[in-house]
């Protein structure tokens, strides 16, 4: 085994509009599912037991450099635009692990330093189950 | 892809390309690195001072230092020479093959005297200019 860098991801987002892939010009991507809880402790339990409950949608965030006359990022992530996030942590060869995500976008966001790139991200949130598999 | 020849072209482009500062050099007296041997001042040098790629997206980003100045036996004409090749750089952004520059500024000024072995002084008049590109 051996470790493997950032460099690789690939991140596709499907939605009405067609596919785009977003990792072209990527500078950071982060996704954390979760899962609901249910507390079981009881009795003389001496420690907080816990049993699974339903899963929750991930918090899912994706930033990019932004290029010159670039409108196509802008309008794939649009506010409310429902999709499906394919994610490729290690790329997306053959056998390598994918991610595949429903998801709706909580719309664009920019940072705009003076002396500085600027930069895209955009937030998703997870709105069911992922599938995890291999490409 | 390498830098230095298509950047070194382009700043020899525009620097050339000025006439106020050929004038004032009497010809395209604009050398990289040094001036030719026994070449009597006044001209102009500008040379890459450091930097290099920058790892932070997919796409090649450059991030360099260059340093340009002026030489005469004359203080004010070497002050006169930075001044053009400032107005000529500064905030502009220079064409190349490859490569789009995205950001051009002077950082630094700098200025000395020199005193040569035949009793004269050389002048220098000029500035460190940041300069950021992407492929």
């Amino acid at each position: 085994m051996a470790a493997f860098s950032g460099s690789s991801l690939y991140l596709g987002w499907v939605w009405s509009g067609g596919t785009i892939a977003l990792h072209g010009d990527f500078r950071e991507f982060s996704y954390e599912p979760s899962l609901s809880l249910i507390e079981s402790t009881a009795g003389s339990d001496s420690f907080r037991e816990y049993i699974g409950g339903i899963g929750e949608g991930g918090d899912i965030k994706f930033s990019a450099v932004m290029q010159a006359a670039g409108t196509l990022l802008i309008t794939a992530c649009a506010r409310q635009n429902t999709g499906t996030l394919l994610v490729g942590v290690e790329g997306s060869a053959t056998t390598k692990p994918k991610i595949t995500i429903p998801a709706i976008c909580k719309g664009p966001a920019f940072n705009v330093p003076y002396n500085d790139i600027v930069e895209f991200s955009v937030g998703f949130q997870q709105t069911a189950a992922e599938t995890m598999g291999v490409w | 892809m390498s830098v230095f020849n298509v950047l070194n072209a382009a700043i020899y482009s525009t620097l050339s390309g000025g006439t106020a500062l050929t004038t004032l050099l009497g010809g395209t007296l604009v050398y990289y690195q040094q001036a030719p041997d026994g070449k009597a001042p006044p001209y102009l040098i500008y040379n890459f001072q450091g930097g290099g790629y920058e790892a932070i997206e997919p796409r090649d980003m450059w991030n360099g230092i260059y340093f340009v100045r002026g030489y005469s036996p004359n203080a004010a004409t070497a002050g006169s020479i930075d001044a053009q090749a400032h107005a000529l750089l500064h905030k502009k952004a220079l064409s190349m093959a490859g490569w789009t520059n995205f950001w051009l500024v002077r950082e630094q000024d700098m200025a000395l005297v020199e005193n040569l072995p035949n009793g004269k002084k050389l002048y220098m008049a000029g500035g460190m200019y940041r300069i950021r590109l992407s492929a």
